[in-house]
């Protein structure tokens, strides 16, 4: 834990909660985080894939893991990006609940940037992701809100 | 029995329903006709960065012909998507098969056949793919994305394949 609060000691939230006896416990929670900032420099042999998901009432309490060439890079909640470098060529980026979303983009190398937004679709006992890959312009913009994930490797489901 | 018959209908309905919420459409430009018997392919310099599975089949590397042709093949995909959002939470005929939103990837494709600067011959094909996604349908984009691929590599295929005199003034092989 000690390491999670140094890794966001300017982000943490404090939360109150009550419990019947009179006594409170106070969760301290660091998964409010540092607002969108813009990765200036990417790796020549790399290309940068931003995966977002902007705030909405609808499927917020849905999250998933974030896959790319089924490799596991993120833990994708309401209101939150993370920047990804891969590797030029094909890169399928996959979400799974209940069923299956995935985009394949073409990876090319250099200051290349992809926006790939998630989102929640209706589905049987638990939202469904849905990815889309956004126009640079509009992806730009919408991740303006969002907030970064921190880097600690989710656990594989 | 006249109860039976008009559950019979309504069930027919609804199954009608979903299988036309599962389609998927495929619309490709230009129209082109079918690969000739005999077509012959091009061999020649081919530059082409993406997945080899998508480059048109008639297309041989050879960078030494001695012709001198370079062919360019590239494509592009995009995504567009149609999301109901909460009209699809709150519809109970979702659970029957009504959508819950669409997808509609669209390919383009080029085909360049230069010598040197001069271009010989350029074919272009788009594609688009629309699929609606409801309860019971999981195509993902990705799906979506290749096939639309591999309808524009068979599109420009058969649109080399239309003009075999051209083709065969290229030093060709069969």
């Amino acid at each position: 834990m000690g390491g999670r609060e140094g890794a966001c000691k300017n982000n943490i939230a404090d939360v109150g909660v009550a419990v019947p006896g009179g006594r409170g416990i106070r969760i301290r929670s660091c998964y409010q985080r540092a607002a969108f900032a813009k990765v200036e420099t990417i790796p020549a042999d790399k290309g940068l894939i931003y995966v977002y998901r902007p705030q909405a009432f609808q499927g917020g309490a849905v999250s998933y893991d974030v896959r790319v060439n089924d490799a596991v890079v993120t833990h994708l909640s309401n209101g939150g990006y993370y920047p990804y470098f891969a590797a030029p060529g094909e890169a399928q980026v996959s979400a799974k609940t209940e069923a299956t979303s995935s985009v394949t983009l073409d990876v090319k190398a250099g200051q290349t940037y992809y926006y790939v937004k998630g989102g929640v679709r209706v589905g049987f006992l638990i939202g469904r992701p849905h990815l889309m890959v956004m126009p640079n312009d509009v992806g730009a913009t919408e991740i303006a809100d969002c907030k970064v994930i921190v880097a600690d490797k989710p656990e594989s489901k | 029995m006249k109860l039976g018959t008009v559950g019979r209908l309504v069930a027919g309905g609804w199954l009608a329903l979903l299988v036309a919420g599962c389609a998927t459409e495929m619309h490709v430009r230009p129209e082109v006709g079918p690969i000739p018997a005999g077509a012959v392919s091009i061999s020649a310099n081919v530059v082409f960065d993406g997945n080899r599975d998508y480059l048109p089949r008639n297309l041989q590397q050879n960078t030494s012909n001695p012709a001198g042709i370079t062919v360019y093949y590239r494509y592009e995909a995009a995504y567009g998507t149609k999301d109901l959002g909460a009209a699809a939470l709150y519809d109970p005929f979702t659970i029957f098969g009504l959508p819950t939103g669409k997808d509609i990837p669209t390919i383009y494709a080029e085909l360049r056949i230069q010598r040197g600067p001069q271009i010989l011959k350029a074919c272009q094909s788009a594609c688009q793919v629309v699929q609606r996604s409801n309860l019971w349908t999981n195509l993902t984009q990705t799906e979506l994305r290749r096939d639309g691929l591999l309808a524009v590599r068979d599109n420009i295929e058969s649109q080399l394949a239309q003009g075999q005199e051209f083709l065969a003034s290229l030093v060709l092989q069969h």
